[in-house]
């Protein structure tokens, strides 16, 4: 519109030609340019909302996204999921006992089992979470009581660690590894998942302990410190950090590549949840084979059962193992 | 102790140096290394930002020409910095001191000055030369003022007079007052309100800590042990407030100031760009000579106009003239009827001229037959008009003629020549007053011509006396107006000119459009009533359909207040009639609104300073705003200025000053926005205005396209920015009452850091720039 009604009436004066073959000596004209960009005639474009335009266009991206809403529906409708409270809380809770009786100083750890029967058999890989609520991992104070330079294998931080660690820097003298608030609380219930079939016995369900963290934080954000060295030597001059009872290099003897810093456990603690009820995955039970599914049904209903070692946590804070099935993680 | 008067004595160090007169030495930045941070922050947040310019000047001081390369101690100088004219001026030396060339004479030169203190005045100087026992007057003539550039002169001597801070020219760098839009109000009040609520958001947020340490945290302690410092939840609340009061802090809109800034600089550049303000003719694009006031634009409410230049051309052509009682200028067919004049009338042919400007048209040729058959008035008319040659107001000049008459010519506003009358020329008096009245009546500019002859003895006597009062330094311009006076009594009355001045192109069109606008245009003229009400007649400002135009001519103050109530009364009478609406109650702003009638006013000069006494400005006021067109003539540029401010006082709306004059500088240095219209009176109006461009028509496209994009895009501009950071800062209010108010943070702190400044200044820049409103004006 600009453009079309453009008037032109006073722009064909004879300085226009003074400006054009302006040579030396020719007085320049202060004519301004022409250019769109100038006389504001860039290109643009403004929608002109009726409801003639807008109706349809409301009605046809609504019409698009039924379809998305209904996949994304089935698809979250097909997780399985299974949620196992084990605070022990109510005297009718296995863990109850055990529970009860079980303080921070004591010595011997709380184990209990609960038994559980599944609906349905979980056909695919299943996913096992351990979840707590009201725990205030965000708390900004909590957040920032870390080393992530200590994490990331630097010696100096190591043997010197941040002062954000306070008051979890050093312990008899000697440096925590790894230092702060969120390390020192880790969570270190061990869960095993048993199956017991028609005639009894016990079997292990192998769980997978490696994959549940970040590639990233597995190989760049978390290294242990010295190189290939011997962990135990890597971290000699250092204490373990005051709740736990074995050091860092104890995590996984096991496994050198699930030792130390970048035991995937630790790793997944570490990285804190946003909110303060969260979920941590914490194995993954694979598929064997097609036929199979990965976590049967029926006949397996009564041995079914968790064994749990409840070591630390106290009880409002309700700790909370739960499985789900793929190929989510969360339902939604 | 105030200084009275100067005294500088060439090669006198000593003698000059006993009344320590400023050295040379200026300091044009505002700042020096200690006070900048203090004093730019202050500004800064005064917005009182980039006011400050350092200038280069080719003459350092304010010199007294004594001599110089050219003959007769001439000298070209140039004053585009003084004043803005850019075309040469003539300076020439006394001619006592224009041999003065030679460095061993100028040694010996041991003149004093004595010449008036320091002051403002570029285009005034008095001073006396003392050398030699004699004494010679002093003018501005002489002097070169710091700013000039001398032009095609390879050297001059001067002699020092004012030096420093005391040239004429940094006497006139006064404060001039910062203008401030609406906008930028509005923005600090809307500042300050964020403080607030940013102040509101912590306390909530710390409370909410205190109450959660107590009840949650004390129990997290486990995991989480409180720090040594933190004593108690409520501390713990203390600290947090202030936490938050950082982390929200991304509400303050910090980089808002730069950014508006930023949008208005474009925006001025827009204005600077547009070939639709551009004037060909005369090579001027439009200037926006301020950059803060563009979204102002879009809110005038009034528009003070002056006449001449502004809405005129000012381009002056000769029409009409009354010579000895009879009228030139008419064309008469052969009844003695009166033709209009159209292009097809006859022209006179001034070809018998060798001399003759082409350009110029003239219709009647009795004129030239009067003159042919050597009438004595028209050829003594013809004679003043060559010897005052300008229109200036007034002018006079004393010639003796090939006879060895003396004559004095004099010329001048009615007014003031026929008060200088003889008795004699009194009967002419009324027949040329008649003649003016009808002049005046067709929009013509009129001017009053006289002569008188001088007795050589009489005029010996007064040169010595003229001679002599001009070299006193105290009250010089009033002895000398007191001679003038004296000499121009019982003169001959001559006859009169009509000068034409037409119409700009495009007036009645803007005035009507902007008048669409609900702008209202008030013209403030220091032209005659007739000539002020006909130039409102033809740019439709003025119509025959109006209900009625109210002229305001008294002369003492009770007629005055007269004359306004009783306009009031009948404007209110008509409308309290039509709309039958309690009356009693309302005031008279509601009527503003209801009045559909159309009135007019036009108030004379001698009126305006009565209704301009504070027991009147407000009848005044509440007339003038009930009144679709509002004319002052006969007005002093003091005089506009108090109406603008009058205006602005009271109706608190924006207020656009438009001139082209010196006489307009006060009004445009008073209105909200100040407009110059760089024509031929020089660029003084220019140089004070705030935008400046060549045509009245102008405006228009100034206001309803930039005036309008500008607020626009302001507008919108604002409120995107205020959008995008409260959308970023309330996620972490929001997110405080899930991380028990512990002032964590949602996003990285780079994140943080970087939104303002890289993620989101682009594209809320673009569109305070660029953005525009669905308008389409076409043709404007």
């Amino acid at each position: 519109m600009m453009a079309s009604s453009y008037n032109a009436k006073e722009e064909d004066g004879h300085n226009s030609g003074a400006s054009n073959n302006g040579g030396a000596g020719v007085v320049k004209s202060k004519k301004p340019d022409n250019t769109a960009f100038k006389q504001q005639r860039l290109p643009a474009w403004q929608p002109i909302l009726t409801a003639g335009t807008v109706l349809p266009a409301f009605f046809v991206i609504g019409l698009i996204f039924i379809p998305i809403g209904i996949g994304l529906y089935v698809t979250s409708n097909n997780i399985k999921e299974y949620e196992i409270d084990y605070t022990g809380a109510d005297i009718n809770d296995a863990c109850y006992n055990c529970a009860k009786n079980f303080s921070w100083n004591s010595t011997m750890p709380c184990v209990c089992s609960v038994p559980f029967t599944l609906e349905q058999p979980f056909e695919s890989n299943v996913f096992m979470y351990y979840g707590l609520s009201n725990f205030y991992q965000n708390h900004r104070r909590y957040v920032k009581s870390r080393d992530d330079s200590q994490l990331n294998g630097d010696r100096s931080a190591l043997a010197n660690p941040s002062k954000e660690c306070e008051p979890y820097r050093t312990s008899e003298g000697q440096p925590i590894a790894p230092c702060g608030a969120i390390a020192n609380s880790l969570f270190n219930d061990t869960l095993e998942l048993y199956y017991i079939d028609s005639n009894g016995s016990r079997n292990m369900i192998p769980l997978v302990k490696k994959g549940i963290a970040w590639w990233t934080d597995k190989h760049v954000k978390f290294r242990n410190p010295g190189g290939n060295d011997n962990l135990t030597v890597a971290f000699q001059g250092t204490s373990k950090p005051v709740n736990w009872r074995k050091p860092v290099f104890e995590m996984d003897p096991s496994d050198p590549e699930n030792n130390g810093f970048i035991n995937e456990d630790f790793i997944v603690w570490m990285r804190t949840a946003a909110l303060p009820t969260f979920r941590k995955l914490y194995r993954i039970i694979q598929k064997k084979s097609s036929t199979t599914p990965t976590l049967p049904r029926r006949v397996q209903i009564e041995p079914g059962t968790l064994t749990l070692r409840d070591d630390h946590y106290p009880c409002e804070l309700q700790p909370t193992p739960n499985i789900a099935d793929t190929p989510q993680h969360n339902r939604n | 102790m105030q200084e009275k008067e100067r005294h500088v004595k060439a090669n006198m160090r000593d003698y000059n140096d006993k009344f320590s007169y400023a050295d040379n030495h200026i300091k044009t930045s505002k700042y020096n290394v200690f006070t900048f941070l203090p004093i730019n922050l202050f500004e800064q947040f005064q917005r009182v930002a980039n006011a400050y310019f350092l200038v280069l000047l080719i003459l350092q001081a304010d010199i007294l020409l004594l001599c110089s390369s050219e003959p007769y101690g001439l000298c070209y100088i140039e004053t585009a910095e003084l004043d803005g004219e850019t075309n040469l001026k003539v300076r020439q030396a006394l001619t006592v001191t224009s041999d003065l060339g030679d460095t061993t004479k100028l040694m010996d030169f041991d003149g004093e000055v004595i010449c008036e203190p320091p002051n403002n005045k570029l285009d005034k100087f008095i001073g006396t030369l003392s050398w030699r026992d004699i004494k010679h007057p002093l003018d501005n003539e002489k002097m070169l003022l710091r700013g000039c550039v001398l032009r095609n002169t390879e050297w001059c001597f001067g002699m020092v007079i004012f030096a420093g801070l005391q040239t004429k020219l940094m006497q006139n760098c006064g404060r001039t007052t910062f203008k401030r839009t609406s906008i930028d109000k509005l923005m600090n009040t809307l500042v300050l309100w964020i403080f607030a609520f940013l102040f509101c958001m912590g306390a909530i947020l710390g409370i909410g800590n205190a109450v959660w340490e107590s009840w949650i945290g004390r129990n997290f302690q486990v995991f989480l042990p409180w720090e040594e410092f933190q004593r108690s939840a409520v501390f713990s609340g203390f600290l947090t407030f202030w936490s938050y009061i950082i982390i929200l802090n991304t509400v303050v809109p910090i980089s808002l100031y730069v950014s508006v800034e930023v949008l208005r600089l474009g925006h001025s550049y827009f204005i600077n760009w547009d070939q639709r303000m551009y004037h060909s003719q005369t090579d001027t694009a439009a200037e926006a000579r301020t950059t803060t006031l563009n979204e102002e634009l879009g809110q005038v409410e009034f528009i003070f106009s002056d006449k001449t230049g502004t809405l005129t051309q000012n381009i002056m052509a000769f029409s009409k003239c009354s010579i000895n009682g009879h009228t030139y200028g008419d064309v008469y067919d052969e009844f003695e009827r009166k033709v209009e004049i159209t292009e097809k009338t006859a022209c006179v042919d001034f070809s018998f001229n060798a001399l003759c400007d082409r350009g110029f048209k003239f219709y009647d040729g009795r004129l030239v037959e009067a003159i042919k058959l050597e009438d004595p008035a028209a050829h003594e008319f013809f004679r003043l008009l060559a010897l005052c040659h300008t229109v200036m107001p007034e002018e006079k000049s004393e010639v003796r003629n090939p006879e060895g008459q003396i004559k004095l010519y004099s010329k001048g506003a009615d007014t003031i020549i026929f008060d200088l009358l003889d008795p004699s020329s009194e009967h002419l008096m009324y027949t040329t007053s008649e003649h003016l009245c009808e002049f005046a009546g067709e929009g013509l500019r009129t001017l009053a011509l006289a002569y008188k002859d001088l007795d050589e003895d009489y005029l010996e006597v007064w040169m010595k006396k003229l001679l002599f009062a001009s070299t006193v330094i105290e009250n010089r311009e009033d002895q000398l107006a007191v001679l003038y006076e004296e000499i121009e009594q019982g003169l001959k009355l001559l006859g009169a000119t009509a000068i034409e001045d037409k119409l700009q192109e495009g007036v009645p069109e803007t005035i009507a459009c902007l008048n669409l606008a609900d702008i209202k245009i008030w013209v403030l003229t220091g032209d005659k009533l007739e000539t002020a009400m006909n130039i409102g007649y033809s740019c439709n400002m003025l119509r025959d359909d109006m209900n009625e135009v109210f002229i305001i001519s008294g002369h003492a103050q009770p007629e005055v207040q007269q004359q306004l109530r009783s306009a009031k009364e009948r404007i209110l009478g008509r409308s309290r009639v039509s709309s039958a609406v309690e009356v009693e109650k309302a005031d008279d702003s509601v009527f503003e609104e209801t009045i559909i009638a159309e009135y007019a006013l036009v108030i004379n000069g001698h009126s305006l300073a009565h209704a301009l006494e504070p027991q009147l400005e407000h009848v005044l006021l509440d007339v003038a705003c009930l009144c679709k067109t509002v004319i002052c003539c006969r007005v002093t540029p003091m005089q506009k200025a108090q109406v603008v401010e009058l205006v602005k006082r009271y109706r608190r709306a924006v207020t656009l000053a438009i001139g082209d004059g010196a006489n307009d500088v006060s009004m445009i240095k008073t209105a909200h926005i100040g407009v110059g219209i760089s024509g031929q009176e020089g660029m003084q109006a220019a140089l004070a205005s705030d935008y400046s461009f060549a045509q009245f028509r102008y405006l228009r496209r100034l206001l309803l396209v930039h005036g309008r994009w500008s607020y626009h895009r302001m507008c919108h501009f604002l409120c995107y920015f205020f959008y995008k950071n409260f959308g970023f800062t309330l996620v972490h209010f929001w997110y405080g009452f899930f991380c028990g108010f512990s002032a964590q943070t949602v996003y990285d702190q780079w994140f943080i850091t970087f939104f303002n400044i890289v993620y989101t200044s682009l594209p809320v820049l673009a569109m305070g720039i660029f953005d525009q409103t669905s308008l389409v004006m076409t043709g404007t």
